[in-house]
Formats: structure tokens, C-alpha cells, sequence
């Protein structure tokens, strides 16, 4: 598997290889392990680069909770997915949906993965998280990861709509499952990334694992606080 | 029979012609073969880059393409170097050489899952053929303006204006330069070229961080590497601001 990984996750990104689409029609063990291994090899390197401005230990604990990220937003939609699929019109198992998105998810993955040397050379060289310029290389960087995750989403999505062609009798539908299917990650996703805070590492604030109480509030209460805030 | 043709009748309208068909590798490769001159390869036929690697081997169209490269930038670092004279008559080369070297190392990966999202069969060496081309031709194109810009630099006193003139020349260099890859896509099949434009970008900013890192270019400095770590936009508006202070006092 370690020597045929770089392979996959470099096929994974050729639209004519045809690998995704042999992995979410085929039920065998490597055909789940295989993206598993890219998502979370590759959202890991990532991860660390999101979390090596703050501090090293953030880098580390990044990198484990952002393939956790992708693999619980996986499982907990899953269901949902599936039930989505069908009732779209697609031929698709609880099985081949969860197969899909983890593919979907594993190239968003490698795209990150590949823009992780630049994302690391402004993490070196932003003002450090002790500077005066701390809060601005903080929301700097933030912008930078959105835009790196909404290109690697976006491409992940358009993939994702062509490898599900094939699974329905209207080509046109799968523009509409996967336009739910992220609606419904985006939601959920929001929320989990939540639970899991901290990412980027407030500067002042200390670094850890998780946050003392992570299940206290919601992604959307927080907003919301945070619309009155403004709004006064 | 009702569908014979009846040459008394009058002809119907023919259908306007299809447009001529986009021109395609093949077409492309019976042009004629790739000049030998690497300056005229990427002036002139930057689409057959990646044949005239095949042809003349990986290691011997590397090795042009880096020297190519090296001699220009080297070139313009010079240019940069001789408006604060001293050390950045070396330095400013020097770093701008190795700056660039590191640019394209950071930017490779990127560009590799770049076109392979493009629909082409890529190989690892074309992209390298592909990322060092592009380099050359940037370089070639900041060493023809290396004349241009030192009239420029020997006649201003004002950091901003330089720096400014310099980002100016870089800025056209590497947007200008950005066919090699999409030629090269195009060469290989590819089905979109889009997101390489995207990839351009990331590379341009990739750079002006890491001329921020490298600095001082332009002006001199006691060290020869500043270690305060900044966003290039944050340096600019700063050295903008003392340039402003100081021209105030005077």
C-alpha cells in the first residue's frame, strides 16, 4: 500500500483515470482503504501547516484533528447521503455514497497536500504570534486557508459530479446530489470544526488539544452572537 | 426515386463551411522541428518545449533552460544591486537567484496536481521542463529590461519608486512568461487550462513573499538579511511611509 499510495493519490487527480469511479462502484476493503490512506496522509501534512505558525504543538495536534475533520463530517452525513442519493434517482449504496465522498474529500486532500510548501513559507515568515502584528498575520493566514480549502472543495465537487455520471439515468442529477451533499457538509462540517477548535491558534490564547469545553455552543450561535454584536 | 438528385433543380444552399478545426498537437509537431537556440525556443516556438526535451534529452534541455535562467536573473540582480552599491552589488543577485530556485521548489507540487487537474497525462519530468521554462523566459524577459530599468534606478533616489519599477518589470516578466505552461498543456492534451492561470497567481505571490523574506533587495541595510518577519503588503506600506516621513523632513 505505501508504495502504490503516491500513485493513487496522483491518478486521483486525473479525470480520465478512472480510479475514483472503479473505487466507489467496487464494495472491496482497498477500494475504502485506499482514499482513507490518501485523506488522511495528505490532510495531515496539511493540517500541520495550518496549525506550524502558532506553534509546533498545534502543527502536531493539527494534523491529527484535520483528517478527524474530514472522516467524522464523512460518517456523520452518511447516512443522509445515502438517503439523498436515492431519492434523487441514484443507484448509489450507503456503501458507494460513503466510498464517493471519501474520494471527494481524499483529492481535496492532495490539492491541499500540494499547496502546503507555500502555505508554510508565510507561516515562517508572517509576523510571529508574540509580535504586534500578530492579529494580522492571524486573519492573513485565516484568509489564506479559506482560500485554499474553497479551491480544493470546489474541485473536489466538480470531480465529484462527473464520477457520479454514470449513476443515474438523468446526467443532471448528479449536479443536484452533489449540490446537497455539500450543503449538508458544509452544516455539519461547520459544527464539528467547532467542537474541534482550536485550528489557526488565537494569539494570547494557549494551545491545546481541544478547548476546555468544546461542546459548549454551536458554530451558528456564535454567529449569530456575533451579527448582534455587529449590528449594534 | 424521391431522393435522387435532379440536376434541373435548383441547387439548395450549401452549408456555410466549419470553422477550421483547433490547431492540434499533431499539427503542431509538423510545424517543423524546435529551434536549437533555447532563447528562440521560448521566444518563438514555447509549444514545443517539451518536444525539443524529448529530442535533445531531460539532463541537456535542464541544463540550458537553468543556465538561461541563472545568467538573466544574475543579470538583473545586478541591476537591482547597483542602486544601493556595496554589498547588494553581489547580494541583490545572488538573492534573487536563489530566491527564485526556491520559489519554483515550493511551487512544484502545486503546479504537478495543477495539471494533472487539467486532464493531462503529465510526467514529472515536463513539469520540470515546464517549471524551468517558464523561469527562463521570465529571466530572459527581466534581463531585457535590465537596460531599460537601470536608466530608471541610476536617476531616482526614492526606495517606493525603484521597488515599484521593479515589481512593475517582475510582474510583466512572469504573467508574460506564463504561456510556456499553458503551450506545454496544451501540447499534451490537456482539456483546461484554467486552473493553471490560478497556479500563476499563487506563484507570483509566492515570490513577492519570498523577495519579502530576502530583503533587502532594493535599499541597503548594515545586515545582509533582515530577520524581522513581515507580509510583503506590510513592508511595502511601511517602507512607502518612511519614504513619505523623509521626504517631509527634508
Amino acid at each position: 500500500m505505501d508504495a502504490i499510495l503516491p500513485r493513487s493519490a496522483l491518478e486521483l487527480c486525473r479525470e480520465d483515470s478512472g480510479v475514483a469511479e472503479g473505487w466507489i462502484a467496487r464494495s472491496r476493503a482497498d477500494s475504502s482503504l485506499r482514499p482513507l490512506a490518501i485523506l488522511i496522509v495528505c490532510s495531515a501534512v496539511y493540517g500541520a501547516c495550518i496549525g506550524a505558525w502558532r506553534d509546533p504543538r498545534l502543527a502536531a495536534f493539527v494534523a491529527i484533528k484535520l483528517p478527524l475533520l474530514l472522516l467524522s463530517t464523512a460518517l456523520v452525513d452518511g447516512l443522509l447521503r445515502a438517503l439523498v442519493a436515492r431519492r434523487l434517482g441514484f443507484e448509489l449504496s450507503l456503501g458507494a455514497s460513503l466510498r464517493a465522498v471519501l474520494c471527494g474529500f481524499a483529492l481535496a486532500s492532495v490539492v491541499l497536500a500540494a499547496f502546503a510548501p507555500v502555505v508554510l513559507l508565510f507561516d515562517l515568515s508572517l509576523p510571529a504570534p508574540g509580535s504586534r502584528s500578530a492579529d494580522f498575520a492571524h486573519a492573513a493566514l485565516g484568509l489564506l486557508h479559506v482560500g485554499a480549502v474553497a479551491f480544493a472543495g470546489s474541485v473536489a465537487v466538480l470531480r465529484q459530479q462527473r464520477w457520479l455520471r454514470g449513476w443515474c439515468i438523468d446526467p443532471r442529477a448528479a449536479s443536484r446530489v452533489v449540490g446537497l451533499w455539500l450543503l449538508i457538509d458544509l452544516v455539519v462540517g461547520a459544527q464539528l470544526s467547532w467542537i474541534l477548535r482550536p485550528w489557526f491558534g488565537t494569539p494570547g490564547m494557549d494551545v491545546q488539544f481541544l478547548r476546555e469545553h468544546p461542546f459548549r455552543g454551536t458554530f451558528y450561535e456564535s454567529l449569530f452572537l456575533m451579527f448582534v454584536h455587529v449590528s449594534r | 426515386m424521391a431522393h435522387e438528385s435532379d440536376a434541373s433543380a435548383p441547387q439548395a444552399p450549401q452549408p456555410p463551411e466549419p470553422p477550421p478545426a483547433p490547431e492540434r498537437a499533431s499539427s503542431r509537431r509538423e510545424r517543423g522541428a524546435p529551434p536549437g537556440n533555447a532563447i528562440d525556443l521560448l521566444l518563438r516556438r514555447p509549444d514545443a518545449l517539451l518536444l525539443a526535451a524529448e529530442r535533445d534529452g531531460l539532463p541537456a534541455t535542464l541544463l540550458r533552460l537553468s543556465l538561461l535562467a541563472l545568467a538573466g536573473l544574475l543579470a538583473y540582480g545586478l541591476v537591482v544591486g547597483s542602486f544601493a552599491g556595496g554589498t547588494q552589488w553581489w547580494a541583490a543577485p545572488a538573492k534573487i537567484a536563489l530566491g527564485t530556485a526556491l520559489c519554483g521548489a515550493i511551487c512544484f507540487p502545486s503546479l504537478y496536481i495543477c495539471l494533472s487537474l487539467c486532464g493531462a497525462q503529465v510526467r514529472m519530468s515536463q513539469v520540470l521542463v515546464l517549471l524551468l521554462g517558464t523561469s527562463a523566459s521570465t529571466a530572459l524577459f527581466l534581463g531585457g529590461f535590465a537596460p531599460v530599468t537601470w536608466v530608471f534606478s541610476t536617476s531616482s533616489t526614492l526606495v517606493p519608486f525603484v521597488g515599484a519599477l521593479h515589481l512593475l518589470v517582475w510582474t510583466i516578466s512572469l504573467f508574460g512568461s506564463q504561456r510556456i505552461i499553458r503551450n506545454g498543456l496544451a501540447e499534451i492534451g490537456a482539456k483546461y487550462t484554467g486552473v493553471t492561470t490560478l497556479w500563476g497567481v499563487v506563484l507570483f505571490v509566492t515570490t513577492l513573499q519570498m523577495m519579502t523574506v530576502l530583503r533587502p533587495l532594493v535599499g541597503s541595510s548594515p545586515q545582509l538579511l533582515d530577520r524581522e518577519r513581515k507580509f510583503f503588503l506590510q513592508h511595502w506600506s511601511e517602507t512607502l511611509e518612511a519614504a513619505v516621513e523623509e521626504s517631509s523632513e527634508r
